[in-house]
């Protein structure tokens, strides 16, 4: 196989990675999006609380491991929101956080039409 | 002068588990990934592995010293036949929760030359460094079934040989990383997101490729 053909064989692969990373951030999205009404029921939660956190925590590890630094940027932003804890701004981390969902959604969605 | 010495006789302790009588010189060990594997029962199947610590201890301490010696003898045999096949499990194995980093993980170091193996689960990995041992394991820091500084550790109880990386976003304080290198023996240590060239580089100085073609000779 030529140089040339084996680094066309790269991009595709990375290419079909990076599709299939981008497909599994929409079920992503949708836990997230569960867990944050869970966490709105019952905001001083905190098993709830933690696995957001986790979520959004894996998520800031490997956007950027994929090449897509806009998801982790959000991704951490949605770390320290879940930190906001307390009934007092249990209203607004809610709101917060499913704006930062969205973002989310919308860079995936963007980075699809890209790829 | 007599040319058919008697042999020793086999000595027999009650089992940890269910009390029975336990040949210590024939009864097999367990395959739990434990660092001190314990005899397996006859009567009841059972190793021991589960049994409060306390009992574990005191059936050691009443063992008889024979039975010290023929654990100790076979973990060294093991330990050496393990030595003698580094880099035979391959070149890298990634150990992360996460599938999806350990796809793009396992692709690059594809791509950079390695022979790598994923795994989800730290167990395995255990496991793998007995039998086949790798030359570099990555592993994630923060895992549900161990920490990665753990499993660092149990690693270099296992075979100092193997280099290890732990990965992490969460832990990333100076504290962390000196206790890493410190007192885990962790041999580099990467942020995540994971920069593929900072990791090319921290391998090229822990686990070259151009030992890669000695290491296959030698075990050829």
């Amino acid at each position: 196989m030529t140089p040339v053909a084996m680094d066309e064989q790269k991009q595709a692969a990375m290419a079909f990675l990076r599709a299939k990373f981008l497909g599994a951030l929409v079920m992503r999205v949708k836990d997230m999006r569960s867990v944050i009404d869970a966490l709105a029921v019952a905001p001083e939660n905190g098993n709830t609380e933690q696995a957001l956190t986790r979520l959004f925590h894996s998520l800031a590890g490997i956007g950027g491991t994929y090449g897509f630094h806009e998801i982790t940027f959000l991704a951490k932003a949605g770390e320290d929101a879940c930190a906001l804890g307390g009934r007092r701004n249990a209203a607004a981390r809610t709101a917060l956080l499913h704006a930062i969902v969205n973002a989310i959604e919308v860079a995936g969605v963007s980075a699809s039409e890209r790829q | 002068m007599n040319q058919n010495p008697v042999p020793a006789p086999d000595f027999i302790v009650g089992c940890p588990s269910c009390g029975a009588s336990l040949n210590t010189s024939t009864a097999p060990w367990c395959h739990c990934v434990t660092k001190r594997p314990n005899l397996v029962c006859a009567s009841c199947g059972e190793c021991g592995c589960k049994v409060p610590e306390s009992v574990m201890l005191k059936f050691w301490y009443d063992a008889p010293a024979s039975l010290h010696a023929r654990r100790t003898a076979e973990q060294k045999a093991r330990k050496a036949a393990a030595a003698a096949r580094i880099g035979a499990g391959g070149d890298v194995i990634v150990v992360d929760d996460d599938e999806e980093i350990r796809l793009i993980t396992s692709f690059m170091l594809d791509q950079m030359g390695y022979r790598v193996t994923a795994v989800a689960n730290p167990a395995d990995v255990l496991a793998a460094i007995t039998e086949n041992p790798p030359r570099v394991v990555i592993t994630d820091a923060l895992m549900p079934k161990m920490d990665g500084r753990e499993l660092c550790r149990q690693i270099k109880d296992l075979d100092p040989r193997v280099r290890v990386v732990i990965m992490t976003s969460l832990y990333t304080s100076p504290r962390y990383k000196h206790e890493a290198y410190k007192q885990f023996h962790a041999d580099g240590y990467l942020a995540k997101p994971i920069d593929f060239t900072e990791l090319q580089q921290l391998l090229e100085r822990i686990c070259p490729l151009s030992m890669h073609a000695a290491v296959t000779a030698v075990n050829a």
